[in-house]
């Protein structure tokens, strides 16, 4: 099964869907605005997620949420999200396709580990 | 599995000194293809140095096209690579990385890896004015482009978003067509998936272990069938990652002669990318008088970055006798990693302490490894199989 099926979260996967199919098709910025509202919905439909430590690899120690999403020009406010208030800023107008699919990945991977 | 060196060219000031000998930055520049020449002869398949810029003790490796050049004449078959070029415009122009990456490529027969990255540290990112948060889309336009330079005649020019160049045919062209295989610096999980996505190998720097590049190297492979989006003419796919090598008869000799300088990198990594004062800080100081303390918490930090720089200063799975070495190396061969890169000079290691640890490692652990590198290629080969691009790779 392809990991993008393994998301439980309708909305997420939806989100994450048109993601998909925008890098696929080169909209980079569209795919990172995307990758945006899947990581939003993700929190919504997850409380306390944000501040959820996240596993880290075998041996080593979790790691909240908030402190890994990428600095990439879609700025949140990680004071802010620490409080529950989430909210992105884009620093840029124009993302790359590498960009993208950094911000693509993270909440893909996010979502599928919330799932195990 | 393949065997290459990773070279920072690290030179630690004395630690009762305020400034290095005159003839250190010759002597460690010297060492370095010494070293490289007996890898050659030894077997060794590739050997990766770093481009870095300003950062005093950690890396003095700002030219590394030069002593690559060099290395390759003093050489018959190791594979050249630039582990990485920083390919942000500010720091390097991408046609003059295509101009400098194809002369190498002629010089040495057709044996450069293209390793490609952004720059990290504020230190570097700022002396050159590359703002940090374009570092990335920077060094994706450069690459692309830089490629496009070395397999197209004339390059057609290009006006992007950072990158306005009227067409003109790039010269000379690579001996590798249509152009040398290409790499991406990857401390970061992410960016392992991203070279996946762009049909590039990962040159991993995090100090993963097997376990976790399992996952990775499976999660690659998935990506570079399904979703690849080629950056350059030809796939480079391949999964990699450096680890700190000291092989000795003894246990005890191995962490005596291999720790210390595993240390160094450490911390000279942590202080250069927290920022410093140019010219001003002694680094290799600071790390003797910390180095007597204890310093290894508990658990592994939570910051992917951080734990990486505690790995790294670790003994890991190659720093032992050739028994040792020899069954970590078999967990990365089961992984389906395509290659394992060393750390052999950092710190004050000695020369000579390297060069016997290379001739012990390539006689006692890497034939076995060597012999049976066909099954990792018939399973690449089966990775493959769907995938309709053009593949350049020397794995």
């Amino acid at each position: 099964m392809a990991k993008l099926d393994r998301v439980e979260q309708a909305e997420v996967r939806t989100y994450l869907g048109r993601a998909r199919d925008e890098l696929r098709a080169g909209d980079a910025t569209g795919a990172v605005h995307s990758c945006w509202e899947a990581f939003a919905a993700l929190a919504a439909s997850t409380p306390g997620i944000l501040q959820k430590p996240r596993p880290g690899p075998p041996g080593a120690p979790a790691m909240k949420l908030v402190m890994l999403w990428p600095e990439l020009g879609a700025n949140l406010d990680k004071a802010a999200a620490e409080r529950g208030d989430l909210a992105v800023t884009y620093e840029k107008d124009v993302f790359s396709l590498s960009e993208a699919m950094t911000y693509y990945e993270f909440v893909l991977d996010t979502a599928l580990e919330l799932a195990e | 599995m393949k065997f290459g060196l990773f070279y920072e060219l690290q030179l630690p000031k004395p630690v009762d000194a305020d400034w290095w000998p005159e003839d250190a930055e010759r002597r460690v520049v010297m060492d370095a293809i010494e070293q490289i020449e007996f890898a050659d002869k030894l077997g060794f398949d590739y050997v990766f140095e770093v481009e870095h810029h300003f950062l005093e003790e950690y890396s003095h490796s700002a030219a590394p096209e030069v002593v690559l050049a060099a290395a390759s004449q003093r050489t018959k078959n190791i594979r050249l690579g630039h582990g990485i070029i920083q390919m942000p415009w500010r720091q390097n122009h991408p046609a003059r990385v295509a101009e400098r990456v194809a002369t190498l490529d002629i010089v040495s027969g057709g044996r450069v890896e293209f390793g490609t990255g952004e720059g990290a540290t504020d230190i570097e990112l700022g002396g050159f004015g590359t703002p940090r948060v374009d570092k990335k889309s920077m060094w994706e336009e450069a690459t692309r482009e830089c490629l496009r330079m070395m397999s197209t005649t004339p390059y057609p020019g290009f006006q992007g978003r950072y990158l306005d160049m009227p067409a003109r045919n790039v010269i000379p062209k690579p001996i590798q067509k249509p152009h040398p295989p290409v790499w991406v610096a990857a401390s970061r999980k992410a960016t392992v998936q991203v070279a996946g996505r762009l049909g590039i190998a990962s040159l991993g720097l995090g100090f993963e272990s097997a376990g976790e590049l399992g996952l990775r190297v499976a999660d690659y492979w998935d990506l570079v069938r399904d979703e690849c989006m080629p950056i350059g003419a030809a796939i480079n796919p391949a999964v990699t990652t450096v680890a700190n090598l000291m092989c000795c008869k003894t246990e005890e000799e191995s962490l005596a002669k291999g720790l210390p300088g595993a240390g160094f990198f450490a911390h000279s990594i942590g202080r250069v990318a927290a920022g410093f004062r140019p010219g001003e800080e002694h680094f290799n100081r600071e790390f003797h008088a910390l180095r007597d303390r204890p310093q290894s918490p508990a658990a592994e930090p939570e910051d992917e970055t951080t734990r990486t720089l505690i790995r790294a200063a670790q003994r890991g799975g190659f720093m032992g006798t050739p028994d040792f070495i020899r069954e970590s190396v078999r967990e990365y061969e089961a992984a389906h990693l395509d290659a394992l890169i060393f750390i052999v000079q950092c710190g004050d290691r000695r020369h000579e302490d390297i060069m016997a640890s290379l001739e012990l490692f390539a006689k006692e652990v890497m034939p076995e490894f060597k012999e049976r590198h066909h099954l990792q290629q018939a399973w690449r080969a089966q990775q493959l199989e769907r995938v309709d691009l053009l593949v350049n790779s020397s794995i």
